[in-house]
């Protein structure tokens, strides 16, 4: 009787462990999206754990986030990522071998993180001279750059102009390096390329695109780039309960070269491949997986049947970004008005906060929109993620509610205010009797103008892990997918031309009778 | 034409500035009243210069003189929309330096030119705003604001729900006195009330104003361009001239008695539309 029960226990531990689910999560860009659906293909196909994947989690802070807080249980890293942006280490190292070990080791000590063998590809920097030029003036190396600057037209993105381990590092490790690079979009540069218009550009070492130009790309000969080696990062808990993982994963180690990685990131980018298909043939013709593996989950592949397509395919998960959209404008233009509104009656009221309150409502409507939020997820109680979104879409709408307050208060007829005060009305009830109501249009409209600004700014929440109408744009802006941008781009203008109405609508009621045309 | 005999037995009080001062029935005493008006980059302007006016407790008195004299400038001391520079205004007695502003406008009707109605409130709710400010049942209001509107002959039935923007001129007028009235006032202030309409709306207006006049003892000042107007309305009569009173007398005294050259010019050069 006693076994028996023991068994039963046994047989309902096995089968809770059984069902237990692994939940990997992957960066928004195609390498990182590929690396995570292989993963988790393989996982699925060798243990008995049920497999999630949640593919275009968000970028680096926000996979890292729900890595530590449970939400998955494992994405695919790379180590200089985790080396400056998670660790911030101030020193460099060019050696991989070595920032993998001190990047494994201090995961490990302190958040019980750990660092899965590598893919073996590195995902660093890499720059690339046009075939023709580099064999007319002999270029294989970084330092054979070195006096040749006048003689190349040089377009590096904004980014690697910018940051410390691009450009002006490379110039300060390579001395006598007399490149003029200009800024340009990356995705601008293939086709200069394509045009003869530019020679010599940067790209990430494992880019699918790189095999559809004829370059070269350089050897990094003196060890300037950082090691962007990649590997899952698996929580220790998981890996504790789950041993069986550890075994998968390794098996996976150095199956990716950069040559792979970027015939693999080719295949979906150029070649508009689903992600799981690729995985799939990439995984039977390793013979990592046999033909009757069982089939992992089709995700939506990119589409040539136009973005009208996407969007009726999509239309429930686009729905829903539209609500949570709607959700972050509504919420934002209410705290707005709820701030805005009585700064304005403050501003009409104490003449002194004027020039500050309206000039720093209008700095703040200067700041690119990207750059606030940047700037906001760097404020530590702000972080990823929603609240930024607000905050953000809140500072954008200050201005137009402000002003439009002040305006409207102001430019009421003196000889009504006059009146007012002369009949006895105190302050108070001039502002709220008089000024208001007679204001209340030209408030409505300034509210009018943030709500479409703020349809608008709404779109790049998706940039910080928010969600929202932006998701599918920011999506289809790194697959390259013009139809999955424009699924949507449209709902966000329709959404855009919905509230302006609907909010022309309200002035309309809202606007005392006596006032209306 | 109307004669209001009243201010013949207030019109003893107004003889000598002694007299004045001594006088305890005064309702409206401006006394030795300066305003200069600062203008950044120029010189003060002088809109009154040591004025002194009295007006009796249910008196009518016209303020009238060329444009920029300083009548409105003295309208609004008595309400505290101006401060004087120097000098002091008493109401009943009691200086409004002193006062509340808000509880002594409450006590003092006040009609702005073209009426000023708020574009955004009916004509009834204009009329019942002070009521309804004061906190005033909305039954009482509504029943004060439809004797106001027939006492300036605009049936309630008709105008109440209007909005100002529905009025012809003379109506908003009327509109602005009633609203004026609301609290019944014991003071009110009147600026060209009836400024800028057309002489039959304004005759109207004049006839009902002296009806207005006959109930209560309310005290009036009343500023307007027009000496006919200032003659008919007024029990006496304050001639402006940059910023100085020229003369304060009954119309007779302005007419039959001027103190001086500039009255007796200024009366004989308006005087084409004063008939009896
Ligand atoms: N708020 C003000 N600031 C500066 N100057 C003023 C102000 N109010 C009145 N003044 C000046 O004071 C003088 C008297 O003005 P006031 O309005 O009392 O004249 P008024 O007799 O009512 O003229 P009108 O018949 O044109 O209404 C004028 O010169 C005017 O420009
Ligand atoms: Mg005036």
């Amino acid at each position: 009787m006693s076994a028996l029960r023991v068994v039963a226990w046994l047989v309902v531990l096995v089968c809770a462990v059984g069902a237990q689910s692994f939940v990997v999560g992957s960066k928004n860009f195609t390498e990182g999206r590929l690396l995570g659906e292989i993963v988790a293909q393989y996982v699925r196909a060798t243990t008995r754990l049920d497999v999630e994947h949640r593919a275009d989690l968000g970028g680096t802070m926000l996979c890292w986030k729900a890595l530590r807080e449970g939400e998955i249980d494992c994405y695919v890293e790379y180590t200089g990522t985790a080396w400056s942006i998670i660790l911030k280490e101030q020193g460099k190292t060019a050696d991989p071998l070595r920032a993998f070990l001190h990047v494994q080791h201090e995961y490990r000590r302190r958040h019980d993180i750990e660092w899965m063998a590598p893919f073996g590809l590195n995902n660093t920097y890499v720059i690339a001279v046009r075939r023709a030029v580099a064999e007319r003036l002999g270029l294989t190396r970084v330092s054979d750059l070195i006096g040749r600057g006048a003689a190349l037209r040089a377009r590096f993105t904004p980014e690697f102009v910018e940051r410390e381990d691009g450009w002006p590092g490379l110039r300060a490790h390579y001395p006598g390096l007399d490149l003029e690079p200009l800024g340009m979009e990356h995705g601008l540069v293939y086709t200069a390329v394509a045009n003869d218009e530019v020679d010599v550009f940067d790209a990430y070492s494992t880019d699918g695109k790189l095999l559809r130009y004829d370059v070269v790309l350089l050897d990094d000969d003196r060890g300037f780039f950082p090691p962007y080696q990649a590997a899952p990062v698996v929580r220790g808990e998981v890996l504790r309960a789950h041993p069986e993982l550890r075994d998968a994963l390794s098996r996976l180690a150095f199956t990716i070269d950069d040559r792979t990685a970027m015939a693999l990131n080719h295949r979906v980018e150029v070649g508009g491949e689903r992600f799981a298909d690729v995985a799939r043939a990439f995984l039977r013709e390793r013979g990592l997986i046999a033909d009757d593996g069982r089939v992992p989950q089709a995700a939506p592949a990119r589409d040539d049947r136009g973005p009208l397509f996407t969007l009726w395919r999509d239309r429930g998960r686009i729905g829903v970004l539209a609500l949570q959209h709607l959700g972050y404008v509504a919420l934002a233009l209410a705290i707005t008005a709820l701030l805005a509104i009585p700064l304005g009656v403050l501003v009409v009221r104490v003449p002194a906060l004027r020039a500050a309150l309206l000039g720093g409502a209008s700095v703040i409507q200067t700041i690119p929109s990207l750059a606030l939020l940047a700037f906001l997820i760097a404020v530590p109680w702000v972080g990823l993620g929603e609240q930024a979104a607000i905050i953000a879409l809140v500072l954008y709408a200050v201005l137009p509610i402000l002003r439009n307050t002040v305006t409207g208060l102001e430019s009421v007829d003196p000889v009504l205010v006059d009146a007012a005060r002369g009949m006895g009305m105190t302050p108070r009830q001039v502002l709220w009797r008089v000024r208001f109501p007679l204001a209340i249009r030209t408030i409505l409209a300034g509210v009018r103008t943030a709500a479409v600004i703020s349809v608008g700014v709404a779109t790049l929440a998706a940039f910080i892990g928010a969600g929202g109408l932006g998701q599918p744009i920011v999506t289809g802006l790194y697959l390259n997918d013009t139809g999955r941008v424009l699924s949507g781009a449209i709902p966000a203008a329709v959404l855009a031309l919905a509230v302006d109405g609907v909010l022309g609508l309200l002035t309309r009621v809202l606007t005392p009778r006596g006032l209306r045309e | 034409m109307v004669r209001q005999p009243r201010y013949r037995q207030f019109s003893g009080v107004f003889i000598a500035r002694e007299d004045r001062v001594r006088d305890n029935d005064a309702m409206i005493r401006l006394e030795r009243v300066t305003k200069r008006f600062a203008m950044p980059g120029r010189a003060d302007v002088v809109a009154l210069d040591c004025v002194d006016l009295d007006v009796a407790r249910g008196e009518t008195v016209c303020l009238i003189g060329a444009s920029g004299s300083g009548k409105t400038t003295a309208l609004r001391l008595v309400n505290r929309l101006v401060e004087p520079s120097e000098g002091r205004v008493v109401v009943d007695g009691r200086s409004v330096a002193e006062s509340d502003p808000v509880a002594l406008r409450r006590r003092i009707g006040y009609v702005v030119q073209h009426g000023a109605l708020f574009p955004h409130l009916t004509v009834g709710d204009n009329v019942g705003l002070l009521c309804a400010l004061e906190g005033w049942p909305a039954a009482r209001t509504r029943a004060r604001v439809e004797d106001l509107l027939d006492r300036v002959r605009l049936p309630a039935r008709d105008f109440a729900e209007r909005y100002p923007k529905e009025l012809s001129g003379g109506q908003a007028q009327r509109v602005g006195v009633a609203r004026a009235l609301a609290l019944d006032p014991p003071i009110v202030l009147l600026d060209e009330p009836f400024g800028a309409l057309d002489p039959i709306t304004r005759r109207d207006l004049q006839d009902e104003f002296v009806d207005l006049r006959r109930d209560g003892d309310r005290t009036m000042l009343f500023v307007t361009h027009d000496l006919a107007e200032a003659f008919a309305l007024g029990d006496r009569v304050a001639l402006f001239d940059r910023g100085r009173i020229l003369q304060v007398g009954t119309p007779d005294d302005l007419r039959d008695r001027p103190a001086d050259e500039h009255v007796a010019t200024f009366v004989a050069h308006h005087a084409g539309g004063v008939g009896r």
